[in-house]
């Protein structure tokens, strides 16, 4: 048996790098595909068979290319829901905090100390929530609407900067909330309790973490795979 | 719209399809094989084909599809219009009878 299918599985497995899973797929249909065609135009010459099962195939180049629009625009689609997601589980973490904070008999409305700086942190934490969730739920709905087909790289910018703004803006809510947290807590004496609403403002920023690495790493395989396709 | 056509009868995996695709045709879509299995793929991202791997009779692993629901509706839907369209430009093409008068 010849190594030529073995060479061009390796050649087709390294075009679809950019994802893993499918390119595993893909490899081991193919792979049953040439062996198939190669033993229909056998005649006793493997490589030839193999040769010819190959040519019938065509150039792992445009058929990744292929591949990669669909995978992009599946793996693009994937993000708006993640970021609503994530929107919603930051808002959790806020929720159980304040109620926490009422059950424990702290106050709720601004911390005590530097009020200034509690109204308007507590302010733009509200507003930056709001524009977090609504950029995030106008992002899912533009991703979701995009055509299946050929790749259209302005939409899928535009779903990107929807992501990436509310990023942004869950960002500003959480370093909000991080800082409405630090004046409560500077104010009274430290306490194991204090762990509490510590703990669910490191949720948020796990959670925040989570949504940058993952906006991260979709838009850098949509660049590479763009790159190398000339998408 | 020839894919999906091609599964109506009976799931088949990519090589069969193909097959089935140049017979039904009478070799007039001899497609280059590999671009048909982003369509495979590109169809059931949109539900239109389901898909499971199963073993061949001499032990390879191989991918069946199916047509799903969602996929024969719109087969239907494009077999309509594709009906009408072809009638039109049929009803365009016929030589037109010459009025003696």
């Amino acid at each position: 048996m010849s190594h030529l299918i073995a060479n061009y599985l390796e050649q087709l497995a390294h075009e679809l790098s950019f994802d893993r899973s499918l390119s595993r797929r893909v490899c081991e249909e193919v792979e049953d595909h040439l062996r198939q065609s190669a033993e229909r135009h056998s005649d006793g010459d493997t490589i030839e068979a193999e040769r010819r099962a190959i040519e019938l195939f065509g150039p792992t180049k445009i058929i990744a290319a292929q591949f990669a629009a669909t995978s992009l625009l599946k793996r693009s689609r994937a993000v708006g829901p993640i970021v609503v997601l994530i929107v919603l589980g930051v808002f959790a973490a806020m929720k159980a905090r304040v109620a926490w904070y009422a059950a424990t008999g702290w106050t709720t409305s601004e911390p005590a100390r530097f009020p200034d700086i509690g109204v308007i942190a507590y302010a733009f934490d509200r507003y930056a929530f709001y524009l977090a969730l609504m950029t995030g739920l106008c992002g899912w709905v533009y991703a979701f609407r995009m055509q299946s087909g050929a790749l259209d790289k302005t939409r899928l910018q535009r779903s990107f900067m929807l992501s990436a703004a509310a990023g942004a803006a869950l960002i500003g809510s959480v370093l909000a909330d991080i800082i409405l947290t630090a004046l409560r807590l500077s104010g009274v004496g430290w306490s194991t309790s204090h762990l509490i609403p510590i703990a669910s403002v490191g949720i948020e920023v796990a959670l925040v973490g989570a949504l940058i690495a993952r906006i991260h790493a979709v838009t850098s395989l949509v660049a590479t795979a763009t790159l190398r396709f000339d998408l | 719209m020839i894919v999906l056509a091609a599964l109506e009868a009976a799931p088949a995996h990519g090589y069969a399809i193909i097959e089935e695709i140049r017979r039904r045709s009478g070799g007039a879509f001899d497609l280059p094989e590999g671009t048909v299995y982003p369509v495979l793929h590109r169809l059931e991202t949109s539900q239109l084909l389901s898909s499971h791997w199963e073993k061949s009779p001499i032990g390879r692993r191989r991918r069946v599809y199916a047509l799903t629901k969602h996929g024969s509706a719109s087969l239907a839907a494009r077999r309509t219009s594709w009906v009408q369209f072809s009638s039109a430009i049929e009803a365009l093409l016929t030589e037109p009878k010459l009025c003696r008068t």
